[in-house]
């Protein structure tokens, strides 16, 4: 694949770099970094990259990967780096959806990188099937999985409340 | 708020984020990575390069210096050091950056060579300094007394040890041995192992 038609490509399918970064990171700069991170990453990875396959599909995983295997130097003062999240459809809610939306994000930041990994793809409407494929699990561990996020983010939710 | 309704907020405010534009997407892709494999690739390449240099240095003194037979060894001994560096770490070093370019691949089996690679390389590493030590520290001891009687080499008189007492020498060459072998311990785990436990950590979270 050209340079060009692979910037073309992500130009395109950024979004879901964007929500990837959005789901592992709390602040600008580490959204930032690992934005970069995926892109690079994806760069290099794109001669593997078979045309039967979905571009999109392809750069989810790419950049999951890449999410999990980034180099965590945050870990060791999380305390030190607030969460700075400004919601761009304020419009359409009104402050305590808001409220409420800034607690489930919040709740989600806490979750570990495979349960983010497992929330990003269920955002994105995959069946338990797809995602497991995409992490190397079966159906029913995802499944498992999903339950015990929503049982953590309930907990969590309230823990904020 | 429930997950299926934070969802479409979430893809809503998703959609409604800024787009980089195609040039910068096209200045981004030529950077250089910081993830852990990236770093575990630069740390390789850094500890060879510093072999290089070593090496390049001790030819230089060696040949500068030619009545001192102990640089002759030290840069003998450099030189042996960097060829078995580079045959272990240019191999590892491309299987480790054609697994970087494999990211489109399954996460866990993708991370699990990754681990594989990496711990083998890791633990082969330690291995290989246990052994090197103690050889390093009879090389040296032989080419202290052989060079002892030496008068014309320059390096003599800073390893004069005939002040000191047995007992302070040996405590000396002791501390040393223990000194090196945690230095290094530590180094390795700066340079690969901190990068290796986190990738661990992720197959753990996948297992689990």
């Amino acid at each position: 694949m050209e340079e060009q038609e692979f910037v073309s490509l992500i130009s395109h399918h950024q979004g879901i770099i964007r929500k990837i970064c959005y789901l592992y990171c709390q602040n600008h700069d580490d959204r930032n970094d690992l934005f970069q991170e995926i892109l690079m990453q994806a760069w290099s990875s794109v001669p593997r990259f078979r045309r039967e396959a979905k571009f999109s599909t392809w750069l989810y995983q790419v950049a999951i990967n890449t999410a999990v295997s980034r180099f965590k130097k945050w870990k060791r003062q999380p305390e030190i780096k607030p969460i700075d999240f400004k919601l761009d459809i304020s419009e359409s809610l009104d402050e305590e959806e808001k409220h409420r939306f800034e607690i489930m994000y919040k709740a989600i930041s806490t979750l570990n990188d495979i349960d983010k990994a497992i929330v990003s793809l269920y955002f994105d409407d995959l069946d338990y099937r797809s995602i497991g494929e995409m992490l190397g699990m079966t159906e029913n561990h995802v499944a498992v999985k999903m339950n015990r996020i929503r049982t953590a983010l309930k907990q969590q939710v309230s823990t904020f409340n | 708020m429930e997950l299926e309704e934070f969802k479409n907020l979430f893809n809503k405010h998703n959609s409604s984020l800024p787009s980089e534009s195609t040039a910068e997407i096209a200045r981004i892709i030529h950077k250089k990575g910081k993830s852990a494999i990236e770093k575990v690739l630069r740390n390789m390449m850094i500890e060879l390069a510093f072999a290089v240099i070593a090496a390049g240095a001790s030819l230089v003194f060696a040949i500068q210096y030619q009545g001192a037979t102990s640089f002759k060894w030290f840069a003998a001994i450099i030189i042996v050091v960097l060829i078995l560096q580079s045959l272990l770490f240019i191999p590892v070093y491309r299987k480790i950056k054609k697994l970087r370019d494999q990211q489109s691949d399954a996460l866990k089996n993708w991370l699990q060579s990754l681990v594989d690679t990496v711990e083998t390389f890791l633990n082969f590493y330690k291995r290989s300094m246990l052994i090197a030590i103690p050889i390093a520290m009879l090389i040296g001891g032989y080419i202290g007394y052989t060079v002892a009687d030496e008068p014309n080499d320059p390096m003599v008189p800073y390893f004069e040890m005939a002040f000191m007492p047995v007992w302070a020498r040996l405590a000396l060459i002791l501390g040393v041995l223990v000194g090196v072998y945690y230095y290094l311990k530590w180094t390795l785990h700066y340079l690969y192992g901190r990068y290796l436990n986190q990738m661990k950590a992720g197959l753990k979270e996948l297992e689990g």
